[in-house]
């Protein structure tokens, strides 16, 4: 006889967030997932006085105590550390469930000089922290070795198994587009999904959509994101001095999914130069939505930049990056066959990425494990 | 001509082991090479040399009575004085070129990001000592705002042209990290130990007499330090019987040391004999050193241990573990190395061996006595060299990588 799995999902951060971030985009797209594959799933928080999770729903669950036969799962997507919730070492020391760690990515130690002074002193932490769970989820093959790699620099004796588990690119419940059209925007539409901040490298896309438009090509370019209250003012002001000299770009600050579809089929193509991720969920969205896309080489355009609708350019050169743009404007040939091998890309659905974190974490559909 | 940079150590009157580093090598090179003080006036915005009191605390610091504080401080009269320089356009700022550089500090960001205006006047290497990676080795043993600026000031070491690390444990530590980076390959590395002073005599001491015996441990007290174990295995040791005195000489870092400060007054509130005598002048260190029949230094890991030397080079012998450089500072003899430092247990039985096992510990002492350690003059002397013999090759601009 099966029973539903049981899983234990820790929100503590998430219940006040207001921001879809790309790590928060992640997390709710499995647990919806999840709970469609047919999880029970129980939102709980740490309760920093009791020094355990606690339902947040108010009844009166505990992981540690209930399920004591460990069928269930603790799955945590968040970035925590002992500073941030003193205890939480001897609480996954204690409890009986299976506890399993999304990672995402090592970039605040990697890139220091432009990540939130916060989250670079949480990351040490953090990444010693995640020793103490028993099954590490990567996001990435990348993000994956950035993990194993530090632990070995560490000295780490005992690691925690570290999997990669893909993440899904449907985000609005709207099926996969296989043969799209060319959409008639005109003039043609640029996309570029990310927070304004400097990681993101929307200064070098600026720069090379300056010298386009300067050169006399037409096309709009669209930002979408929020603005990262510390270092991404300065962008802003990028844009509204070139929206100022009549340029045509746009700032969408904080975009929902539900405003994010209509772009994507208004879309021409999707932008994404950042200068380093965990995987690149906004990729990954575009080639869902047949859009095709010139990308940096991060984890998910490397992996789909083999004749998948993908071209990998070099975020540090707006020169090269305006290259590849321009060309993609001026050949309408190169630019068709870039969006009809979008439909090539083997994407998964958060509906299978979710299948397959359960049979990771040994737990069939259904069933315990 | 050398610039030699003291922003840290020329406002700071503690002495634990960067600021023991900067103040020797500083006075070492100085004898050898025409040296150049020079620190970042935040207050002038400009690089510039010390003041009289700066130098002052540059050079004198050791044979002060050292402060409880750690950081740098800033007197009302400097902070007005650099706003006035600032006004009148920076009179004693730094002017000419130097023939290379050389930080023996933790450089802050701040400082990091004013390296530009200095660096545009070397014309020839810029050099970092490196101490250690702990913070992110340990972070949960390392205060916070230090965990915090790691990452980049790791990440900033790659814009030398040559990086000299304390010992080959933190050397492969800090190229280990630059791999994990990634591809971009970092500045030439080499491995220039500390030196010591030669004050010590090690056959003017009468300790072996004296009872009852004195164990002494030299360190800042943090959780890095592990303090705490050595507390409780002698906590043990009291209880079983043994008869020794414990004496404690640093500085305490609350942040981390909380749980070995609260050991320490729990035990002396007990009526057990330990001292913590906070930080000493040298004369007073000197003294304490000469005092005990031997040393314990349980840290968990180090980017040298610089006391474990001190301690040989006293002809006391050492208990110490074996974490980080520890192990390969120990090599030579004088040394009980203890592999599990963090069981009490294992710890006492160590500690309890010497105390009563005289021969073995006056095989352990005429060991250190055979070994020869690096004066800071070799120290330094060797450091110039590999200064003098670097190519200007790494010119990856100041800030920002």
């Amino acid at each position: 006889m099966t029973h539903r799995v049981q899983v234990y999902w820790d929100c503590t951060k998430a219940r006040r967030s207001r921001h879809a971030s790309g790590l928060q985009r992640v997390a709710n797209n499995l647990r919806d997932a999840l709970i469609a594959n047919g999880a029970e799933l129980t939102p709980v928080h740490w309760d920093g006085r009791q020094q355990r999770f606690v339902s947040t729903r108010g009844s009166d669950i505990d992981p540690a105590e209930s399920h004591a036969n460990g069928s269930g799962i603790f799955f945590t997507a968040e970035l925590f550390s002992e500073c941030e919730r003193p205890g939480l070492q001897s609480w996954l020391a204690a409890t009986p469930q299976r506890t399993v760690a999304l990672f995402h990515d090592a970039i605040p130690l990697r890139m220091p000089e432009i990540t939130w002074p916060q989250s670079v002193q949480r990351h040490p932490y953090y990444l010693e922290d995640l020793c103490g769970f028993q099954l590490v989820l990567a996001v990435s093959h990348q993000s994956a070795s950035d993990l194993r790699a530090f632990w070995r620099w560490k000295g780490v004796s005992r690691p925690p198994p570290v999997q990669v588990v893909s993440c899904g690119s449907d985000f609005d419940g709207r099926p996969r587009v296989l043969a799209s059209s060319e959409p008639d925007s005109d003039p043609p539409l640029w996309l570029c999904t990310a927070i304004l901040e400097p990681r993101k490298n929307q200064s070098g896309l600026l720069d090379a959509c300056e010298l386009l438009w300067t050169e006399g090509h037409r096309f709009r370019l669209v930002l979408a994101g929020r603005v990262n209250p510390h270092y991404g003012k300065p962008i802003l002001r990028r844009i509204r001095a070139l929206q100022s000299r009549g340029f045509a770009l746009e700032h969408l600050p904080a975009p929902t999914d539900q405003q994010l579809g209509p772009l994507y089929e208004q879309a021409h193509l999707c932008v994404f130069p950042s200068l380093a991720e965990g995987n690149g969920l906004p990729v990954l969205e575009a080639l869902w939505r047949g859009v095709p896309v010139v990308a940096s080489p991060i984890p998910a355009a490397r992996e789909w930049s083999g004749g998948h609708g993908v071209e990998i350019v070099d975020p540090l050169t707006p020169n090269a990056l305006a290259e590849t743009l321009r060309t993609l404007l001026s050949d309408p040939d190169r630019y068709r066959t870039l969006r009809n091998q979008t439909a090539k890309a083997p994407l998964l659905s958060w509906n299978e990425a979710a299948q397959a974190l359960l049979e990771l974490c040994g737990i069939s559909k259904r069933g315990s494990g | 001509m050398l610039l030699f940079d003291v922003t840290h150590t020329s406002h700071s009157t503690a002495n634990t082991g960067v600021q023991r580093v900067t103040r020797e090598l500083f006075r070492a090179l100085r004898a050898i090479t025409p040296v150049r003080p020079v620190l970042w006036d935040p207050f002038a915005c400009a690089w510039r040399e010390p003041d009289r009191h700066e130098t002052d605390l540059l050079e004198t610091a050791p044979s002060r009575r050292p402060s409880l504080r750690r950081g740098a401080r800033w007197s009302w009269r400097q902070r007005w004085r650099g706003h006035l320089d600032r006004i009148r356009g920076n009179p004693r700022a730094v002017r000419g070129n130097a023939s290379a550089f050389l930080t023996t500090e933790i450089f802050s960001s701040t400082v990091w990001e004013s390296y530009p205006h200095l660096w545009s006047r070397i014309t020839g290497p810029r050099i970092a000592i490196f101490h250690d990676a702990i913070p992110l080795k340990l972070p949960y043993l390392t205060p916070r705002g230090t965990v915090r600026r790691f990452p980049a000031y790791l990440k900033q070491l790659r814009a030398f042209d040559g990086v000299a690390a304390l010992s080959n444990a933190s050397r492969k530590d800090l190229a280990g990290y630059w791999e994990w980076l990634g591809p971009e390959a970092g500045p030439p590395m080499t491995t220039i130990p500390p030196g010591l002073h030669l004050s010590a005599d090690p056959s003017a001491d009468s300790a072996e007499q004296a009872e009852p015996p004195r164990i002494l441990c030299v360190g800042s007290i943090e959780g890095r330090k592990n303090q705490a174990t050595l507390l409780r295995a002698c906590d043990q040791l009291w209880k079983d019987g043994e008869s020794f005195h414990l004496d404690f000489v640093g500085i305490a870092n609350r942040e981390t040391g909380g749980e070995a400060i609260q050991l320490l007054d729990a035990l002396r509130e007990q009526g057990q004999p330990v001292t913590w005598h906070g930080p000493v002048r040298e004369a007073e260190l000197l003294r304490l050193y000469q005092a005990c029949r031997f040393t314990v230094y349980p840290s968990y890991y180090e980017g040298f241990g610089l006391p474990v030397w001190e301690s040989l080079r006293h002809g006391k012998p050492c208990i110490c573990g074996t974490g980080g450089a520890l192990a390969e500072t120990a090599r030579g003899g004088g040394c009980l190395t203890v592999e599990s430092i963090s069981d009490p247990f294992v710890l006492a039985r160590a500690v309890r061996q010497l105390l009563r096992d005289s021969e073995r510990r006056a095989a352990l002492a005429a060991e250190a006595r055979m070994r020869r350690f690096p004066t800071w003059e070799e120290s330094a002397q060797k450091l110039l060299q590999w200064i003098e013999s670097r190519p200007t090759a790494n010119r990856r601009g100041g800030s920002g990588s």
